[in-house]
Parts: structure tokens; sequence; C-alpha cells
């Protein structure tokens, strides 16, 4: 469903000049599969999604989605993707019917207000259509978001920290919507500095540092190579043992 | 096809959430409530103080006769001295073989006043004052004024909004999900500008009706063209200075550079109308200054808007 | 207070602005923008000498022939002129021209108009200085407050011991000398090239703009977000310095020095070379100082009573009904008081004022009812009983009752006002577009709008206040009526009733009284 080769991207940066955000990424994602981009912050995995989702180009590399190029093709590839940014990006004064509509609208759907209904009572979210986003809770929000996400029905879904900012109980409500999403055969890329979330969540993981993958495989197979019992001292383990603990500025 | 339709969709959007932010909704008002106010508190005023205006006259026969026709004479040795002292706006007193007629303003009564004084003079000619069909005379440049300060009002607005509408929704995750729909990036800047519009020209044309029909305002079409267009402009300048590529992510200095600019060439059309005709945004100096507006004003401020929305497509402004 | 906390404060928000590789841009851009304000020549009001020499006039009778060679005829000058003896001028101006072409008629006791100097000092270059330099701070005063706020600096701020007057003072030090710099190099630039020359309004400059900037703080004192932080500003302190400048004008025809203590407009005079001399400066010094004290005591007061919302964000019924209310009475009853005033032409006609106002309530209904997803009219099919009772009852009780005429109780003057108000509340007479845009704009707004706000009754009294001011007895029955049709059985409902009646009251079906 995803393919991603050599890819890169550097910025400018008045105080510290060119910077390397993403460094020869590559990776490729299943139909079905859960992927787990982890890392420290600032070692380059909002820049990733949102060169998969075509809103920044990268300097060099490729994404195929669904084999459409998404870098010469991006158009064609957004239809065939959702990107759900770490930021809730509602508008707070449009209710959350009114945000789902718009997306479905765009999205070149038929009827887009009985799709976005639909949506947001199978998630849960019916009994809020009509409230102002400004006025939901955070779990409402990420509901709303996920509405929004899915009401094109992408195969491919990108989400930035999807439990940002959620407590327990609805960090665990989305991590279980996230699966259901998966298990309709959807391809979907999390991004995530939360060990225990991806070692529940994820089939697959790429732990990043400074741009690059350095280490790439199941939960399981990321804990035999680090010799560690559980991914959070695997990922401090593979980390240092690739020298980028400094270059991130962990902690 | 579709893509324009889901640009409208955009746009349409857009325009909600500007009429549900109550700061919008304030600053479309405040205009046309601010100049109406100051129109009805003058016509009142005038209702009020104006209709008996004063005169100061040695005689008093000639301040008897003026009482008896609506005015408010006093008596005074020297008119000539009261007025020169400023103690007084009108005063009429004799000079070896001529009546003189003291004026420091000029205006309805004072011509009412010198009507009479050559009646009761019994000169060679003398004034018929029709009643007033249409509104005076020398108001004319006011209600130009006025129109122009409003316009301006508009389009500093315009500026705060179309800055703003890329700066909250930059700061709040919106722009970064709506990117992602599969529209082409400059679709976006352009659904911005298209919002910016309906939600401005109605506002202002509205104003600016309210205030003909208060006032009269001459020209009023080419009032309501140009300054729409500036506060087109202003929007799609406001847009642009915080949607660069290498723009700084805060507010206040983009809007800064944004607000200078534009009120550097609203003066600069003012201060040199010859140029400022030609250029939106300057077209509204240049008419205030008494140069009618050239017609490249309304391309170049849509050719500005098409700049505006392909700079924000090639922007990677989230 | 600690004057080394006050000053951390006002560095630190300074170099925020003006720190890394552009901290050029802004100093630049002032100064680019208020050095050309302080000695560009410009241009003034449209001069007079378009005019052409010979006046245009319309002549008729027997005019005197050597008269009517120094004229133009024009059919449609607005000039006539006739007779001989006297000649006769019917004109609502007399243009220098022709008074000159008249006053040469032989044989007359001779009228000179004599002009007088007005006793007005006109306003010099530098009150542009001040103004623009505040209006330049429009995006600084927005990060002040409203931008800490969003970036939770503020919290940080206020929870470091610093004390909430020496953060205000600093923020107001900061910004009040940022733009006296800006505006005292743009003064020296046109002292230097002679625009105007230095004198008691240099000294006025930084007393204006202090009061500004402390009045630009207090409006955004309770704002958290960036854009709202902008637009008040903005919005206000222009039209408060011009209307504070002008009271402060009013009263120094009698009193310079008391206005001169005038707050911000006081000293927006004193800047503006209007009030010169050391008194009127120290009233000015005195007016400022006690102003700016007082707005930012009370801004330090309310730093922390935000309630989350912008209060540029919140709206309420008031908001609304003040505006619609402003509206209705400006379009409809405004251009009454130009009648008043000796001038009754000066306005839009009583169908296009009553069609404007309709129309400016319907467009304030519907962007009220867009902010609040209230656009559902709602419509009760087996309510056609109920709307055809509600529009008879109506309409017979307002045709029964007559007017209420609390008009008598006002001053005969008035009376053009009230007639135009009059006349829009029951349209009649006019054509039925106009009628179905009045009754829409006053179903919407009344009915569904407002009645959602602020109850049935309480719509049911704002519809009487704004539309039937001057006929009470009339607004509350006719409002209640439609209230309860309209909640019970929809909007849609108590819109065909209103329209049933105003119509059955224009073909005076129910015209009983």
């Amino acid at each position: 469903m995803l393919k991603v080769s050599d890819l890169a991207r550097a910025f400018d940066d008045p105080a510290r000049g060119r910077v390397e955000a993403v460094r020869g990424l590559s990776f490729a994602v299943t139909p079905g599969e859960i992927y787990g981009l982890l890392g420290p912050n600032g070692a380059g995995k909002t820049t990733t999604l949102r060169i998969l989702a075509t809103l920044l180009k990268p300097d060099r590399g490729s994404v195929v989605i669904g084999g459409v190029d998404a870098v010469s093709d991006a158009l064609r590839a957004r239809s065939l993707l959702a990107y759900v940014p770490a930021e809730a990006g509602l508008p707070e004064r449009l209710t959350a019917l009114e945000t789902v509509t718009l997306f479905g609208r765009v999205q070149g759907l038929r009827r887009p207000g009985e799709r976005a209904l639909a949506l947001l009572e199978s998630l849960g979210a019916g009994r809020y259509a009509k409230s102002h986003c400004g006025s939901l809770s955070t779990g409402m929000k990420r509901r709303v978001v996920l509405a929004r996400a899915l009401v094109h029905d992408p195969p491919l879904l990108l989400l930035d920290e999807p439990t940002d900012g959620l407590d327990v109980g609805g960090r665990r409500e989305v991590l279980g919507l996230v699966r259901s999403l998966a298990g309709d055969g959807r391809a979907v890329v999390v991004s995530s500095h939360i060990m225990s979330e991806v070692e529940t969540l994820c089939s697959r993981a790429g732990i990043m540092s400074a741009g690059r993958i350095v280490a790439e495989g199941s939960v399981e197979e990321l804990c035999d190579r680090s010799g560690c019992d559980n991914l959070g001292d695997a990922f401090m383990q593979l980390l240092s043992s690739n020298g980028a603990e400094a270059e991130a500025g962990l902690g | 096809m579709a893509s324009v339709r889901a640009a409208a969709a955009l746009s349409g959007a857009i325009v909600l959430r500007l009429l549900r932010e109550g700061l919008v909704v304030r600053a479309l008002a405040w205009p046309g409530i601010v100049c109406a106010l100051a129109m009805v508190g003058t016509a009142g005023g005038y209702a009020m103080w104006g209709t008996s205006p004063s005169v100061v006259v040695a005689d008093p026969a000639l301040a008897k006769q003026m009482t008896e026709h609506g005015f408010t004479a006093e008596l005074s040795e020297d008119p000539q001295k009261e007025i020169r002292n400023h103690r007084a706006i009108r005063a009429v007193w004799r000079e070896n073989d001529r009546w003189v007629l003291g004026r420091v303003w000029p205006g309805r009564a004072t011509l009412r006043l010198e009507s009479l004084l050559r009646e009761i003079a019994g000169a060679r000619w003398r004034i018929d004052i029709p009643p007033l069909e249409a509104r005076p005379t020398d108001v004319d440049y006011q209600a130009h004024l006025i129109a122009g300060v409003i316009g301006l009002f508009f389009t500093l607005y315009g500026v705060v909004m179309g800055a703003g509408t890329v700066f909250r929704d930059r700061g709040n995750g919106c722009l970064e999900s709506e990117l992602s729909l599969p529209l082409p990036f400059w679709m976006h800047g352009a659904a911005r500008i298209a919002a910016l519009s309906v939600v401005l020209v109605p506002a202002l044309c509205t104003t600016l009706l309210v205030l003909h029909g208060l006032l009269g305002i001459d020209s009023l079409s080419t009032w309501m063209l140009h300054d729409c267009l500036a506060a087109l402009t202003g929007g799609v300048l406001g847009l642009a200075a915080t949607s660069g590529p290498k723009s700084d992510k805060g507010f206040s200095a983009p809007l800064s550079r944004a607000l200078a600019t534009t009120i550097a060439l609203i003066g600069a059309g003012w201060a040199l109308p010859q140029l400022g005709r030609w250029l939106p945004l300057s077209s509204i100096g240049a008419f205030l200054a008494g140069l009618d507006p050239a017609a490249t004003a309304a391309p170049l401020a849509l050719a500005a808007a098409g700049a505006a929305a392909l700079r924000f497509g090639r922007s990677e402004c989230i | 207070m600690r004057l080394s906390r006050i000053s951390a404060v006002a560095l630190r928000d300074l170099r925020q602005r003006v720190a890394g590789k552009g901290w050029y841009r802004l100093p630049a851009l002032a100064l680019a923008l208020l050095i050309p304000a302080g000695i560009f020549p410009g241009s003034g009001p449209p001069s007079e000498s378009t005019v052409e020499n010979r006046p245009a006039v319309v002549v008729s009778g027997n005019v005197p022939l050597d008269l009517r060679g120094k004229l133009r005829l024009d059919d449609t000058s607005p000039i006539g002129i006739s007779g001989s003896n006297p000649v006769r001028v019917r004109a609502p101006f007399i243009p220098g021209e022709l008074r000159g072409a008249l006053d040469s008629l032989p044989g007359q006791p001779r009228i000179e108009v004599r002009r007088f100097r007005p006793d007005i000092r006109l306003p010099g270059r530098s009150i542009l200085l001040a103004l623009l330099a505040v209006s330049l701070l429009t995006g600084p005063l927005a990060e002040a407050l409203p931008g800490e706020r969003s970036r939770k600096t503020l919290e940080v701020l206020l929870s470091a011991g610093i004390s909430r007057t020496e953060l205000i003072v600093g923020k107001w030090s900061a910004w009040t000398l940022a733009a006296c710099a800006s505006a005292f190099m743009a003064a020296a630039m046109s002292a230097a090239t002679s625009v105007q020359s230095p004198s008691w309004w240099l000294l006025g400059l930084p007393l204006f703009i202090g009061t500004a900037v402390a009045l630009g703080l207090w409006l955004v004192r309770s704002v958290s977000d960036l854009v709202g932080g902008a637009a008040a500003p903005m919005r206000v302190l222009p039209v408060v310095s011009v209307g504070m400048a002008l009271l402060a004008w009013i009263v120094s025809r009698s009193y310079p020095t008391l206005a001169a203590a005038v707050p911000l407009g006081g000293a927006l005079l004193v800047a503006g070379d209007v009030l010169t001399g050391p008194a009127p400066l120290a009233a000015a010094a005195a007016g400022s100082a006690v102003s700016t004290s007082f707005l930012l005591a009370w801004t330090a007061r309310d730093l922390d009573r935000w309630a989350g919302e912008s209060a540029a964000e919140r709206s309420g019924g008031g908001g609304l009904l003040a505006i619609a209310a402003l509206g209705w009475w400006l379009a409809v009853g405004g251009p009454g008081v130009w009648a008043i005033a000796g001038n009754p032409g000066v306005h839009l006609s009583a169908v296009a004022a009553t069609a404007g106002g309709g129309a400016f309530l319907l467009i304030c209904a519907l962007v009220a009812a867009a902010r609040e997803g209230c656009l559902d009219l709602g419509w009760d099919k087996a309510g056609c009983g109920r709307i055809l009772a509600a529009s008879a009852g109506s309409g017979l009780l307002l045709s029964l009752l007559g007017t209420t005429n609390t008009a008598l109780l006002l001053p005969a003057w008035s009376a053009p006002v009230i007639e135009r108000m009059a006349a829009a509340a029951l349209p009649s007479g006019f054509s039925l577009l106009v009628t179905v845009l009045v009754v829409a704009g006053h179903t919407m707004l009344f009915r569904n709008v407002l009645q959602r706000r602020i109850s049935m009754i309480g719509a049911a009294a704002a519809w009487t206040l704004i539309v039937f001011p001057f006929d009470p007895i009339r607004g509350c029955i006719s409002g209640l009526i439609l209230g309860g049709l309209s909640k019970h059985s929809g909007t849609a409902s108590a819109f065909l009733a209103h329209l049933i009646w105003a119509l059955a009251a224009q073909s005076a079906v129910l015209n009983l009284s």
C-alpha cells in the first residue's frame, strides 16, 4: 500500500543553518498493517508524515501510495490517504457535523451529510454532531478528527501522535478504533514516542533518530536485537548504540 | 469542475467560520456605526442648534427685522470688532456707502442672511434660495472624504482578516488537515481570498449605501468599486504576509508589515495621485486627492489576488 | 514597584520584536512610513480653481444685456436669474464669479460680503505622526498580552515574582518608547525639511502616544488570541482618539487649558500644534498621567480575569440587538433628521429606506443564524388554522387598537422621524417585494434568532422597542401573538401570519381604525 524509498528533506534554520530533518528513509506498509514510527522529539517523524501526506515535497526519494507516485501526482495520492495531524485541527466555530461534511464534500461524495452523520455515530460521537468543535472534550475531538479522516474511506491512514493529550480512557478508545480500522484492511502509519502504545498497537515499528530509521521490525524483533525485555529499554539501547542520543537532544 | 465545487465548499466553510467569529462581525459593523452616528449627530446638532443662526448688528431696527426672520440678533456698538475678535461668526454693519456682511463660514444661514439684507436694503440684485431638493453642495467633499475613510477602515480590517485567517488555521492545525485534501494548494489560498471578498464586499457596500442614503455620495459606484478593490487587496496583502515560505510564524511582525505597506500605498496614492490612480489601494488615496481612479486598478487587484493565491500554493506554509 | 523589573520586562518585549536576522524590519517600516508622512507635502481638498470663469446659469425674463454677456447659459445649472430691477437670483449658493458680475450692475446700494478668518488653529503635520506611530502598534499590542496569553508565557511571567503592575508598566514603557522613538525621528526629519518647525507639539507626541498605548493594553487585557488582540485596538483606538480630540476641540473654544486635560484628545491637540504654550502642555501632561495610570492600573487588575474565550469573540443578544436597532433606526428614521434640519431632500425615499432597513435586519438575522446554526425555520403543517387565526387576530387587534401615539409626548420637531418610523413598522403603501423583505427581516431576527436567546417576551419587548417605539401597545400585542405562534408552530408560520396581516393592512382590508 505504501512504499517509501530513500526519502530525504532538509530545511534552512536561521539559527542552525541547513538542517537535514529526514535522511534516506525507506520502509513499506502493507494493507491491514499498523506501522509505528518511533522516535524522540525532533527525530523527523512529523516531517516524514507530512511528506507522506504530500504537504511537503521531498528533496529526494520516492513515495508510492497504492501504485500512485505521491511526489509527481500528489492530487491523486491525496484522495487515497487521510492525514490526522498532532493538533486536532478542528475549526472551533463549526459543528462536528459541518466539519466532517465539508471534508466529504471536498472529497466529492454525493451525500456528504449522511455519510458524516453515519460516521460520527459509528465512532460514538453522534450525540455531539451539532456541537461546536471548540466545545468538545479532547477525546471527542479525536473521534471527530478520525471521522473527518475516514469520510472518503481511504486505504491509507497517517496518524501523527493520535493519543497526544488524552487521558487513559480516551487513549484506550482511540487505540481500539485504530486497531479496528486496520482490521478493515487499511494500512496505518502511526507516529508516537509512547512505547507502551506502540508495543500494543503496531505490528511493525521503525525507530527514528536524527532523520534516519536506525532499527526496524516487529516489537519482538526489536527487543531481541537489543537484548531487552521491553520496547522502552530496547528503544534507549538502540538509540545509544547508534550514537544518536546526544545528536537528537533526547530528554 | 469537481475541484471548483470543492474549492467553493471550502470557501463557504471559511465564510461560515469568519461570520461566527464575533470580532469579524463587530469589525464589519463598526465603520458603518461610527460614520452613521457621526452623520446623524451632525444633522441632529444642526437641527437643534442651527435653525436660528446668530448675527451681530448695531441698529436695533435691523435687529428686530432679522429676529422676525428667524435670526438671533445681538446688538453691539461695533459689530465689526465683534467678528474680528472672534466673538461672533456673522455681523452686519454700515461702512461708508455700503452694507458689509462679515462672516466666518459660508453656508445656507449666511446666504439667508445676505438674502434678507438685500431685501431690507433694496439692493439691485436679490437672492431667492430654493428649497433644498438635493444635499447641499458644501458637503460634497465631506461625503467624498467619508467614503474614502470607510474604504480605509475596511482595508485595514481586510489586512487583519487576511492575516488572521492563515495564522489561526495554521495555529490550530486546520490548515494542515485541509491541505491534505485532494485540491491544488493554490486553491486553498484562492478559497480564502474568495471568502474574504464574500464577507467584506457586502458589508462595505451596505455601509456605503446607508451613508449614501444619509449624506449622498458623489460617484457612489466608483467609490464602491475602488473601496472593495482596496479591501480585497488589503486582505490579499495580509494573507501573503502570513503565508510566505520564509515568513516567521509569528503574527505581529507580518501583520505590521502588511499594515505598513497598505497605509504606505494609500498614502502614496494621496501624495502622488497621478501615479496612484493606476494602482489598487493607491487608487482610493488618489481619488481622495481629487483624481478619478484609472481602470487598471481593478485588473491589477485581481492579478495581485491571483499572485497571492499562487504564492500560497508554492509556499509550504504549514 | 521596582525599576529594574520594569526595565527587564520592557527590554524583553523589545528584544523579542527586534531579535534575529530581520531585526531591522519593523523599525525600518515604521520610519519608512512615518518619515514621508512628516516631510511629504501631500495634496489637500480639490481646488476651486477648476471652476470656469463665466458662471453657468439659467436666464429668464428681461435680464440686463450687459449682465447677460458675462454669463454662460446652461439649462442644467441650479442657478436661475430673472428680472431686471431688481435682478432675482434663485440659487442654493452664489459662486464668486457670479457675485462679481452681479455687483457690476450700476446704481445699487452696495452689499459686500467680507470673509473673516475663523478662530481655529488647524492641526499641523505632526498630528499625522502621532496617529501613525500609534497605528503601527497594532501588532505589538496584540503580542504584548494576547500573544503572551496564547503562548502561556504570561502565566510563567506572573508566577516569576513580578507584580502585575510592574509587568504592565514594563510592557507599556517598551511600546511607548518604541513609538516615541519612531515619531521623534520623523519629527526631526519634518523639522529638518522645514515642513513643520519644532514647537510645543514635540512634547505633545509622547503624551498622546503614552496614553494611546495604555488604552491599547487596556483594550486587549482580556483577549486571549492574537487576531482578536490586533482587531480590537485597530477598531477602537483611532475612533476614540479622534472622538476625544473633537471633544477637546469643542471645549477648547471656551477653555483651552481645560481642553488640553481631556484624556487622549487634549494630548493629541497639543501634538497636532492646535493647543500651544506651557499651560495647555502642563494640563495635557496631567490629564495624560492620570488617564494612563488609571488605565494601566485597571489593566493590571484584570490581567488574570479572563474566561478562556476572548471578549472580542463573545457575542450576546445585546450586541446583535444594538446593531439591529441602529441599522433599522438609521435607515428608516435617520434620514428624517435631515428633514428636521431643514433639508428634507437629503434622504432615501420612504420605500427605499424601509426596504434597506428590512434588508439590514434580514442580513443581521442570517449572520446570527449562521453563527448559531439556527437556519432551520421549522414548519408545522398542521398549523394552518393557527396561522390564519393569529394573522387575523393580530391584524384585527392592531387595526382596532389604533395608534398609542406616544409621539404626542415628544417635541414637534421630531415628527418627520416618527412618521417615517410608523410607516415602516406597518409597511403600508409599499410593493409586495418590500413588504416581504421587511416581514422576512423582522421574522428572522425577532422570532427566529432573538426569541431563542432572550425568550418570547424578551423578543416581543425588543420588537416593540426597535420597531414600534412610538406605538408600544400595538408592538407588544402583535409581538406576543407572533412570538407565540412561532414558538408553537415554527418561525415559518409566524412569517406567514405577519405577512398576511401586513398585506391586509396594506390593502386596507383590516384598516378599521
